[in-house]
């Protein structure tokens, strides 16, 4: 099914497209059962900024009011890019690890399920 | 000598007006003076076969209100005269106020504009005088409720940029989002979305909660307003249910296109209604009745009876319908943690329930409600305790459909966020649930334009890159927002109950 219009033609580039972002890009992504913090979390980020400087020094930071900040090693977790099994490579740029626009990523790390194991 | 005409009775006014009074165009094509009645698809043999229930005429339409106007301004007259603010049950209750008016009163007004358009758009004269009709009312809803709320204004914070935030601020592009979606639609989907989906099948979760919440909470204004609607309310929800009849019976090719138009208006008015359940559960300090009870006997009663009975013109529950009620016990506790960790960034207060609302909202959602949210809130109370009160400071990534924050989870797992994605035009697009993405996928060259606000503030259209600098650019003021405790709305109220010889927060 596709949208129905009146006229010649219905083509409009989309709002959110990497176009509009000076050369970096929105990266989203989400620790599971750290539920205190609502919602998977957005960034804008350069594209050659390391994975693993991006988790240590932006992201982890995020989640500084959670008991189990101090505890995570990023290394230990279960990673997914749109939610599907992957692979980072903690020491290569987000562009190196194929973390593109809009990316969703998700980790999950056994043994932190958040706080009373209930995922908050 | 002449004789005087003998008066019509009503029924007569009512067909010359919307029979009598309309006619083929022979200068003109019909389809060029009536252009947006038929890309959609739908098929109308008969436009005189659409019957309106109540066959308004504008002398008696203008009779009815006009009797109920003069009654509601003396009310309101006396609950200014009469410093009715104080009567209200507590000062966190005028949050739900807030939520009204800076949400939903705006939809009034674009429920006025959308019937407008069809008050010219269709070519049966009888549902465009219908429409006209309603557009006129919606005018009314909008005008009898900033009129009702202004009296608040002058004692509350968070009320005086109403049309600005109404444009900006995330959490208004909820509602804001819906109605547009329905406006940029052709006339058929917008009736079906908003007289039929909205209007009948969900509108006494929004309404009713609303006002019935207003009266529990000594209200009056509110209340007031509220029954004034009521009539034009349930004039509306008959047309909703003429209109969809109407569609249903004039053409079988119509029942698969209503089907989508009905699966994808329930879905998003669902969505929607999570916000008004939230309110319900958490903002009337006096309760009503809970999100979970209201969902079982106005949805999977009453709206499943209406569902059973569209069955024989092949009209099937809407999709994903099971989805929602597995949602029941857990919607509004998500939604209240969200704007619990952002009311830094909205015109209004949020607070963690007392032991006595925490104990109702154990006894309402039982065990899932024990084990995940109520420890959730003991922990930010201590963390308050402690002046290190939550607020989430990094933006969060938003549904591109119905444009909530996804603080959604999966339908079977309630501990775990569900984001999924759709690429359209070599750009990836995340949505909340199978019903958004259902929705997205079915009009991508739609949604794909969806100005979403943590997308914009990134890309630097918003005033800064911060959630601080993006209320600023909202006009939200510091003492609008936050944590109610402490704040001036607090502050009052206590004062205020001092004044009276009524316990105050401190000494309970």
């Amino acid at each position: 099914m596709a949208v129905k219009f009146i006229g010649d033609s219905y083509d409009f580039p989309c709002a959110n497209q990497v176009e509009n972002y000076g050369g970096d890009m929105n990266l989203y992504i989400v620790w599971d059962h750290h539920l205190i913090y609502c919602a998977p979390n957005a960034y804008r980020v350069p594209v050659n900024i390391k994975f693993r400087d991006f988790l240590e020094q932006v992201f982890a930071p995020d989640y500084k009011q959670h008991p189990d900040a101090e505890k995570v090693k990023w290394d230990e977790g279960v990673w997914q890019m749109e939610n599907e099994a992957w692979t980072p490579d903690f020491d290569k740029t987000l562009e190196e690890n194929n973390i593109a626009h809009n990316s969703f990523i998700r980790v999950n790390t056994p043994g932190l399920e958040g706080m009373h194991g209930v995922g908050n | 000598m002449t004789t005087k005409a003998k008066r019509l009775n009503m029924n007569q006014k009512y067909q010359l007006m919307t029979r009598g009074l309309d006619w083929e165009t022979t200068y003109q094509d019909m389809d060029d003076v009536f252009p947006y009645d038929k890309y959609e698809g739908i098929k109308i043999k008969d436009w005189d076969k659409w019957q309106d229930p109540f066959r308004l005429t504008v002398d008696a339409y203008w009779k009815y209100q006009s009797e109920k106007e003069r009654k509601l301004y003396a009310i309101l007259d006396s609950v200014a005269q009469n410093n009715s603010q104080l009567s209200i049950s507590d000062a966190r209750y005028m949050n739900a106020v807030k939520i009204w008016m800076q949400g939903v009163t705006p939809l009034e007004y674009n429920a006025f504009r959308g019937f407008c358009t069809l008050g010219r758009g269709f070519r049966g004269a009888g549902a465009r005088v219908a429409c006209q009709f309603q557009a006129i009312d919606e005018m009314r809803h909008h005008q009898t409720q900033i009129h009702a709320f202004s009296h608040y204004n002058k004692f509350f914070n968070g009320m005086n940029q109403q049309s600005r935030i109404r444009d900006r601020a995330w959490y208004l592009s909820i509602p804001k989002s819906y109605f547009e979606d329905a406006m940029t639609a052709g006339p058929f989907e917008f009736i079906t979305a908003i007289s039929f989906s909205f209007e009948y099948v969900l509108t006494n979760l929004l309404f009713m909660p609303f006002v019935s919440g207003a009266a529990y909470n000594g209200d009056l204004a509110t209340t007031t307003f509220g029954f004034s609607a009521q009539s034009d309310e349930s004039r509306h929800m008959t047309l909703g249910l003429e209109i969809i009849k109407f569609m249903l019976e004039q053409h079988e090719d119509n029942v698969p296109i209503i089907q989508g138009w009905l699966d994808k208006w329930f879905w998003r008015g669902y969505r929607l209604l999570g916000l008004v359940g939230t309110m319900m559960d958490y903002m009337l300090p006096k309760k009503v009745m809970s999100w979970r009870q209201a969902w079982e006997i106005y949805w999977e009663e009453n709206g499943v009876a209406l569902f059973n009975d569209l069955a024989r013109y092949g009209i099937k529950m809407p999709k994903h319908h099971e989805t929602a009620t597995k949602e029941k016990n857990r919607i509004t506790h998500e939604f209240w943690s969200t704007i619990y960790q952002f009311s830094h960034a909205t015109a209004l207060y949020t607070w963690i329930p007392g032991n006595e609302e925490l104990d109702w909202l154990s006894a309402e959602y039982g065990e899932l409600f024990d084990t995940v949210y109520r420890p959730r809130y003991e922990y930010w109370k201590e963390l308050d305790d402690k002046g290190e009160r939550f607020f989430q400071e990094r933006l969060p990534v938003v549904c591109n459909v119905c444009q909530i924050p996804i603080f959604h989870t999966m339908p079977d797992d309630p501990l775990k966020n569900c984001c999924l994605v759709s690429e359209y035009k070599g750009t990836k697009h995340q949505m909340c649930s199978e019903g958004c993405l259902d929705i997205f996928n079915n009009e991508p060259e739609k949604y794909c334009q969806a100005y979403i606000p943590p997308q914009q503030i990134y890309q630097g259209n918003c005033g800064g890159a911060t959630l601080d600098d993006y209320r600023k650019w909202l006009h939200i003021r510091d003492e609008d927002t936050g944590e109610y405790y402490g704040s001036e709305d607090h502050q009052m109220w206590e004062k205020w109950k001092a004044q009276a010889g009524k316990p105050t927060d401190e000494a309970a």
